[in-house]
């Protein structure tokens, strides 16, 4: 059954500079996403770390563009609440929403990610990233890409949604292997009972009511 | 939990260290996205600027 109670904000713990720091997940609005496309990729000595950060620039902006997309057609949610109005209005109607993470000890977002809700009532992760100086590991912060895959989750349970899926790259594959404890090809589902699980573990982690 | 980190007790603290351990070994694989950039349908084709018409050559008197 879809909960009644908003699951975001929520607030927990993520790796800085190996000592636990707090960071809250949300709904973004179109200020939130812009500023994103502001992001700048800092400079780095090893090739792999460069793109990686590039590639974080390059997802946030596509998302962004996208964003404007959905926004322009009065089809982008700012909240859960909105985002229920929404589906109770239009059952069929795709929908989109994008989610950030803040902490008051980073200038701007940590990351972000970039989710649809299909016409049939399922969840798709577009583009998900963690903030450029964290992809190349010049800040160090661990734990936030996780913790966005699991608040997605949230929100898919809070829906009633029954699968979370999306497109899986050579280089995420490994990553949603991870997750499902089973191979991945170029497409991964969280059914029912993963989007469950990987919910609950993230609300066993909120640290504030 | 709902007090400030700076006021865990060392067993809370290292119970949550722990527990952010977990989620970085499960990050291991994480390259920092998600997604597919190749599948982004919604972007506008780029504009292709027309080559500019040569003009021909001046025959040499």
């Amino acid at each position: 059954m879809p909960s009644k109670s908003s699951p975001l904000p929520i607030t927990f713990a993520v790796f800085h500079n190996d000592e636990p720091a707090d960071v809250t997940l949300d709904f973004a609005d179109n200020a939130d996403v812009i500023s994103t496309t502001r992001w700048r990729v800092p400079n780095l000595e090893d090739d792999a770390m460069q793109t990686r950060a590039a590639d974080a620039r390059e997802f946030a902006l596509l998302a962004a563009k996208r964003w404007r997309h959905y926004r322009d057609t009065d089809a982008a949610a700012l909240t859960l609440a909105d985002l229920q109005r929404m589906i109770a209005t239009d059952p069929q109607g795709e929908f989109c929403f994008h989610l950030k993470v803040t902490a008051d000890w980073f200038p701007v977002s940590l990351g972000g990610a970039m989710v649809r809700r299909t016409w049939c009532h399922h969840l798709i992760i577009d583009f998900l990233f963690v903030h450029p100086s964290i992809c190349g590991r010049t800040v160090s912060v661990k734990g936030v890409g996780i913790k966005l895959l699991r608040g997605i989750c949230m929100i898919a349970r809070a829906l009633g949604c029954k699968r979370v899926w999306g497109e899986a790259t050579r280089d995420s594959a490994p990553f949603y292997e991870q997750q499902l404890s089973h191979p991945v090809e170029d497409l991964f589902a969280f059914e029912h009972s993963d989007t469950a699980a990987l919910a609950s573990s993230l609300e066993a982690e909120r640290r504030f009511a | 939990m709902q007090k400030p980190l700076s006021e865990l007790t060392p067993k809370e603290k290292a119970d949550l260290v722990a527990r952010l351990k977990l989620d970085a070994a499960a990050e291991e694989h994480f390259t920092g996205v998600l997604g597919n950039r190749n599948s982004f349908v919604i972007a506008r084709t780029a504009r292709r600027r027309k080559p500019a018409a040569r003009k021909p050559a001046k025959a040499k008197t």
